[in-house]
């Protein structure tokens, strides 16, 4: 037919060479944030900023959070939903959103922590085995794909499979539109590994004698009998950085720490506030202290940790 | 700015010395066990001024 409608609609057919398309799935990223352009304008640069992001505290909305490399991956997407008629006409109706079954190693604590993320919406960037990162855009920003994510795991091992400390993630997408129709991609060029996941470290508060505070160091785990101490392998750099603390509404008045210390004794550190300005609270007042930030701490070879903060009541 | 100062495994913040005389900061701070002559020195050295960096060259102007 001469005449047509389709040149406002569709787009022309060719290809261009080494076009890309996704390859195996190696790695996820949950993240929420976004990359301005300045920070995707070259394959270096974006490797930094993931980077630089996973360093961030959870608490940044650019922070990336690395799940473990992916050991098995299955398509396990909705079927598109298709109609007929009557005399052998066979159509797609609806498409099916995208999913997968992905399993990856993830011990009892890790599987907690992933466990964390179940049924949450988030945004994830993908790495294919190709070494592509796909994600979508908003505006001009990169954004992840919106996804619901759900870890199951822990179970005992039946000896018939490779089941022992596998856990599997269950990913259900949300939109084609942004899965496949505005997917983009970057390249990656550098060590992908740079992109690294943090552990939650939790201060504790274990004693004190007024102004005084001994603090613990921590990760919570499944270890019935304890937490993990990090005291032996970073307690020295971590005293030697700086600290802060506050209390008031929304924590938003400054306390002033005069020193911390390392308790080799107890394994830990002491902290001491200004005799002055802790006094002059009232008792019951809560205190704020936080440690140094992810990347403070990353710069001073205190790798892969936050630190989270305690409240601690007069 | 002042900054933290790290003496045999306890750093001192700029506030352990802000607004305090010798005797106020070693008692504040007797809990770390240091002999008195060992706070002294510490006090002294948290107190001390950075010394001042000399001012840029300026640059020569040119012949004319």
């Amino acid at each position: 037919m001469p005449y047509s409608l389709c040149g406002t609609s569709v787009s022309n057919t060719g290809q261009q060479d080494c076009d890309k398309a996704r390859g195996v799935g190696r790695k996820l990223f949950i993240f929420g944030g976004s990359i301005a352009p300045s920070d995707y304008a070259d394959p270096e640069t974006y490797l930094a900023t993931l980077t630089a992001y996973s360093k961030l505290s959870k608490n940044d909305p650019n922070k990336v959070f690395v799940f473990n490399e992916m050991q098995d991956i299955a398509d396990s997407s909705d079927a598109n939903k298709e109609g007929t008629l009557g005399l052998g006409f066979k159509t797609v109706l609806l498409e099916g959103k995208p999913g997968y079954t992905i399993k990856m190693f993830a011990g009892a604590d890790l599987l907690k922590r992933y466990r964390t993320f179940n049924n949450q919406t988030v945004r994830f960037i993908e790495l294919d085995a190709n070494g592509v990162f796909w994600q979508t855009k908003v505006g001009a920003n990169a954004k992840g794909f919106q996804a619901k994510p759900f870890f199951t795991g822990g179970r005992l091992a039946t000896g018939q499979n490779v089941e022992e400390g596998v856990a599997t993630l269950s990913l259900s997408i949300l939109s084609n539109s942004e899965y496949i129709d505005n997917a983009y991609w970057v390249e990656s060029v550098g060590n992908v590994e740079d992109i690294t996941p943090l552990i939650d470290v939790n201060l504790t508060a274990i004693s004190h004698t007024t102004n005084v505070w001994k603090i613990g160091m921590s990760i919570p785990g499944s270890n019935l009998t304890g937490a993990y101490n990090i005291y032996d392998t970073y307690g020295v750099a971590i005293a030697a950085l700086t600290f802060t603390a506050a209390t008031g509404v929304n924590f938003a008045t400054s306390l002033a720490i005069t020193t911390v210390a390392v308790d080799a004794t107890l394994k830990a550190l002491t902290v001491t506030f200004d005799s002055t300005a802790y006094t002059a609270l009232s008792a019951g007042v809560k205190i704020k202290l936080s440690g140094p930030t992810p990347t403070v701490l990353d710069t001073n070879d205190v790798t892969e940790t936050e630190l989270i903060p305690v409240i601690l009541t007069k | 700015m002042a900054k933290n100062k790290v003496f045999d495994g306890v750093t001192f913040y700029p506030a352990s010395v802000e607004g305090k005389t010798e005797k106020e900061f070693i008692d504040h701070e007797a809990h770390h066990g240091f002999p008195d002559d060992a706070m002294k020195e510490i006090y002294s050295r948290l107190t001390a001024k950075e010394e001042a960096k000399p001012a840029p060259a300026k640059p020569i102007p040119a012949k004319k």
